[in-house]
């Protein structure tokens, strides 16, 4: 689909500023992966070339611990945001209160991080108090620990932070199903979860791969909430603001941005590359059955 | 439209994720190993020997598993007294003077035995009863921490762009250095340090630096707003990284900062210095507590094993050559010498030459105690946010 | 139509069937939502007014945190703050919507939403790194002053980029552009292409396009990425402390001040300004421009 350009200079201008423009944003995440290979580090007047860093990071029991937290939590954070972005999305379609819901689903990217933060912090520890309470006078003793700040509260912030986005994701992705497909499909005899899951999921599976992976990488990259909200563990990141802004500055912290920074740009990249090729297969695929390619 | 077959397998199937991320979760918690360790709670600074506590651990003979802590004087009360460190840790440090007291008076921590702690017989004379520090220490007369870094905070010059040692507070308020100047973001150390200033060169009557009047506290905010006005600061810093980063690019001339900061920025290729300030600074140390849940759990020994490491000439050696902080104990300097395979010339003569300079500033009259929990806290806290909005 | 008898199982059709309790697991995301944070965030106005103890809060009705926060100077931070962030949204806009439409206009439909997803490589990135970072590109010494000096553009480095609400604003910019992009993008779909093809056709200026066929189309996206912009530029505390001048805050940091402080009501009635202010926001866009629209293509 061709478009009759009235100024190719335009055209290719724009394409150039759309590039720089992402340069631009990205120069920082280059910066420091190249900085976290100089033997000097930060701000330093000379640079050295060393995988010293890096070998360093990987020999801190600390900061391995930390990333199997991080890990732990990321996969909790995937498991539970996902299914309920999905179920959102598709409450979404039937709903009636859809204002209600998107405002609901939506709104957490609206309150910044160091404020949903504490408002959560400050509700912990007052649940935590009352069921403390409760234990204390009624003997529920089962109770007590409900709200104890750890691995649990933690989690609560990240689905909170990275539902919106599995939600939109996967709106956006059904949005490009057609429903006359489902009910084509029971009209032919299918249960609703066959239809859902034979004609329906594969359709908008690349939404909640995509999904997936951006929500794995938010609570990957998450510290503020995570932070205030982790109780006695750490997380990559957790530890590595604890080096940035403390008396404590170890020179590993380059190494923790570079390996953030880098999975952050494979995961992403690779989600990207993907479903690139994906839809090229599929273009080839809607080509060879000389299907005509309508407007998505 | 009939969902039922589908509510159920996705009903299902969260349940299962859930159930499975749960599980992946607890993995690193359950690891045998950590079932005796002693759960810390502390910064980088506390310790040496290993990008790890693996180093400190070992040379205690006990397990440590540690959690990262931050610089925020807060964090320690809160999780302490009104949120649930008490679980979490068997011991953890402070973040300056005066919250053992906070501690202890909530009954967050424990009274301790230095009976327990054989180098408690070398601990430095200024925390004996009695001396100037004993109080850090201290509550109710009762020894409740273990000292294992202090220092006297001073501040960094570029003496390359300077040209000269400055030894006073006052050439960060001079016109020729405008927009080169930095200081902490931190009400408490800057505010003292500019108060021992006003109060020493004699142009604003103060009491006591560490603990100010709300009339004292608004003169010299209301003397830093005048030179922020004229554009005198270049920033604030927060955090170690940042202090660095400002004197290694050149970005600052002058920075009242930590003595580490000066180290690592020297490092990099810039001719930094630490200077001795006639006027005073603020002087402080970091301290370890045993909590009370750690007592509970019969994790003292393994804590007194930790406070008698942090007080031997092993730790002090390391932490002074490292990081630049004064050790806590004597003997430093014997150890040192009988040590050369660890210590070589250079270092040694470099680690005399900060001990030199640390007595040098720990000799000034001016000098005050810091002091996290000032009485008058809410006059710091509004004078400070005008400084900010000036 | 169901797939279970009734006889056979009454109870299972009571979980599974049509009106069975199944059919709450599609409000377990709202419940969610509801409990964890609607709650939570709604009772900042209630902690806002407790009293202050030592190192907690108990109970009771003061507005002595509302009068904290006017007579300090943290309203002025505050007010500065949000001149900042709003100076962020415009420049946001100007660099970044007009690459929604762009892609929206010219680029082929097959490849539109790739493009537009380039601009997530950086938005995924912790911005406690991108927003680090930034400094050693700006500073007097950084790539950005040295790169002009090689240049000869300048004599001298600028050191208004860094340590200057000038260096705040760069860094919500820098973080934050991509989300005007994508809700540019969003709104866009809302413009079908004819109309673009229509508007050509009628020989309407860029300008006249813009203004008279483009923006209304598209307000209910650039409101709700502007709305995000500009609370993030007045609550992220990171950004004007690791950029901004001598002790630049904004929202966010003053609430982690009060809280270092450990002045509970104080951070809680700080979180309800802000609260209060997004949610009149929010009101007034969607009065104004119908916010629902925004997903209306994917409705």
């Amino acid at each position: 689909m061709l478009q009759d350009y009235r100024n190719p200079w335009l055209y290719r201008g724009m394409w150039v500023y759309l590039l720089l423009l992402v340069g631009a944003l990205l120069l920082p995440v280059f910066y420091t992966i190249y900085i976290s290979f100089n033997e000097h580090g930060f701000g330093a007047q000379i640079y050295d070339f060393t995988w010293d860093w890096y070998r360093v990071m990987l020999g801190n029991t600390q900061i391995i611990d930390s990333l199997r937290w991080t890990l732990g939590l990321g996969a909790a954070t995937v498991a539970i945001a996902v299914p309920m972005g999905l179920i959102a999305a598709k409450h979404y379609k039937r709903t009636r209160h859809k204002l209600v819901l998107v405002t609901l689903m939506l709104a957490p990217l609206f309150v910044p991080a160091d404020i949903l933060g504490s408002a959560l912090l400050v509700y912990f520890k007052n649940l935590n108090r009352a069921c403390n309470w409760l234990a204390d006078t009624l003997g529920l003793e089962w109770i007590r620990t409900w709200f104890e700040l750890g691995f649990g509260t933690a989690l609560v912030g990240q689905v909170l932070w990275t539902v919106p986005y599995a939600f939109i994701v996967i709106l956006i992705t059904m949005s490009r199903y057609h429903a006359q497909q489902t009910e084509a499909a029971r009209s032919c005899g299918a249960t609703g979860w066959q239809a859902f899951w034979r004609v329906e999921f594969p359709q908008i599976r690349v939404g909640v791969a995509s999904a997936s992976a951006f929500v794995f990488i938010l609570s990957f990259n998450e510290y503020t909430r995570t932070n205030l909200l982790k109780g006695g563990f750490d997380t990559f990141t957790t530890v590595l603001i604890s080096h940035m802004f403390n008396t404590g500055m170890s020179e590993d912290s380059y190494a923790m941005a570079g390996t953030v920074s880098v999975i952050s740009m494979l995961v992403v990249g690779g989600v990207l590359v993907w479903s690139l090729a994906r839809v090229e297969r599929l273009e080839r695929e809607a080509r060879a059955a000389a299907t005509p390619l309508g407007s998505a | 439209m009939n969902q039922q077959e589908f509510s159920r397998r996705m009903f299902i199937n969260s349940l299962g994720g859930i159930a499975a991320a749960a599980a992946l979760g607890r993995i690193p918690g359950v690891s045998a190993a950590e079932g005796d360790a002693l759960r810390y709670w502390a910064p980088g600074i506390a310790k040496v020997g290993a990008k790890d506590f693996s180093a400190m651990a070992a040379q205690a003979k006990i397990q440590i598993k540690n959690t990262a802590k931050s610089a925020r004087a807060d964090e320690a009360i809160q999780k302490m007294v009104v949120g649930d460190g008490q679980k979490l840790f068997d011991a953890l440090t402070d973040n300056g003077g005066g919250m053992e007291d906070a501690l202890a008076e909530n009954k967050a921590i424990v009274e301790l035995d230095t009976s327990r702690i054989p180098n408690w017989q070398n601990i430095i004379d200024v925390y004996h009863e009695g001396a100037p520090a004993a109080d850090t220490l201290r509550y109710g007369g009762k020894v409740y921490a273990v000292p294992y870094i202090s220092n006297a905070d001073s501040m960094a010059y570029n003496y390359e762009a300077l040209g000269f040692h400055p030894d006073s507070w006052g050439v960060m308020f001079d016109a020729q250095f405008k927009g080169r100047v930095a200081l902490q973001n931190d009400f408490g150390p800057t505010l003292t340090n500019v108060a021992i200033y006003l109060q020493q060169s004699g142009k604003v009557e103060i009491k006591d630096a560490a603990d100010m009047s709300p009339g004292e506290v608004k003169a010299v905010c209301e003397f830093l707003i005048g030179y922020k006005k004229k554009g005198q600061f270049r920033t604030f810093w927060d955090g170690f990284q940042n202090g660095v980063d400002l004197l290694a690019s050149k970005e600052v001339v002058l920075s009242s900062c930590w003595e580490p900061i000066q180290l690592v920025a020297r490092k990099k290729g810039v001719d930094v210095r630490y200077g001795t300030m006639k006027e005073g600074h603020q002087t402080w140390n970091n301290v370890v507590m045993l909590t009370k849940g750690g007592r509970q759990r019969g994790m003292d020994a393994a804590f007194y094993s930790l406070a008698n490491v942090y007080l031997s000439p092993w730790f002090g050696a390391r932490t002074v050559s490292g990081l630049g902080f004064a050790p806590q104990m004597k003997g430093v300097d014997v150890y040192l010498d009988a040590h050369p395979a660890d210590f070589d010339a250079a270092t040694r003569q470099n680690v005399k030459d900060i001990m030199a300079r640390k007595a040098q500033r720990y000799a000034v009259a001016g000098n005050a105690w810091q002091n996290v929990f000032p009485k008058n806290m809410r006059a710091y806290q509004d004078w400070w946010s005008r400084l900010q909005a000036a | 139509m169901g797939g279970v008898p009734v006889a056979a199982g009454s109870w299972r059709r009571r979980v599974f069937g049509e009106e069975g309790l199944v059919r709450y697991v599609f409000l377990l995301p709202a419940a969610f939502m509801v409990l964890c944070f609607a709650v939570p965030v709604g009772l900042t106005l209630v902690w806002s007014v407790f009293k202050r103890t030592q190192f907690w809060m108990e109970p009771g009705l003061t507005l002595f945190a509302y009068e904290t926060f006017f007579t300090s100077a943290r309203a002025e931070n505050f007010a500065y703050a949000m001149v900042h962030a709003a100076i962020a949204v415009v420049v946001s806009f100007l660099l970044g919507f007009p690459i929604a439409v762009f892609v929206r206009r010219r680029v082929p439909v097959s490849i539109q939403h790739r493009v537009i997803l380039l601009f997530i490589l950086p938005f995924m990135i912790s911005e406690l790194i991108r927003v680090f970072a930034l400094r050693p590109v700006l500073a007097r010494h950084g790539l950005v002053n040295e790169f002009l000096l090689q240049l000869g553009v300048i004599d001298e480095p600028i050191s208004a980029i860094l340590f200057t609400p000038l260096g705040v604003i760069i860094g919500d910019v820098m973080s934050f552009l991509p989300f005007m992009v994508f809700s540019g993008f969003l709104a866009m779909e809302a413009v079908q292409r004819y109309v673009f093809e229509v508007c050509d056709d009628l020989g309407a200026g860029a300008l006249h396009t813009f203004k008279d066929v483009i923006l209304p189309l598209a307000a209910p996206g650039i409101f709700a990425g502007s709305v995000f912009i500009f609370v993030n530029g007045l609550g992220v505390g990171l950004i004007p402390n690791i950029l901004g001048g001598p002790g630049a805050v904004n929202a966010g940091s003053i609430v982690f001040e009060s809280i270092v402080a450990l002045d509970f009501p104080l951070a809680m009635a700080i979180s309800a300004i802000m609260i209060v202010t997004l949610v009149a926001l929010l009101w007034i866009g969607h009065w104004l421009f119908d916010l629902t629209r925004v997903l209306e293509p994917i409705s």
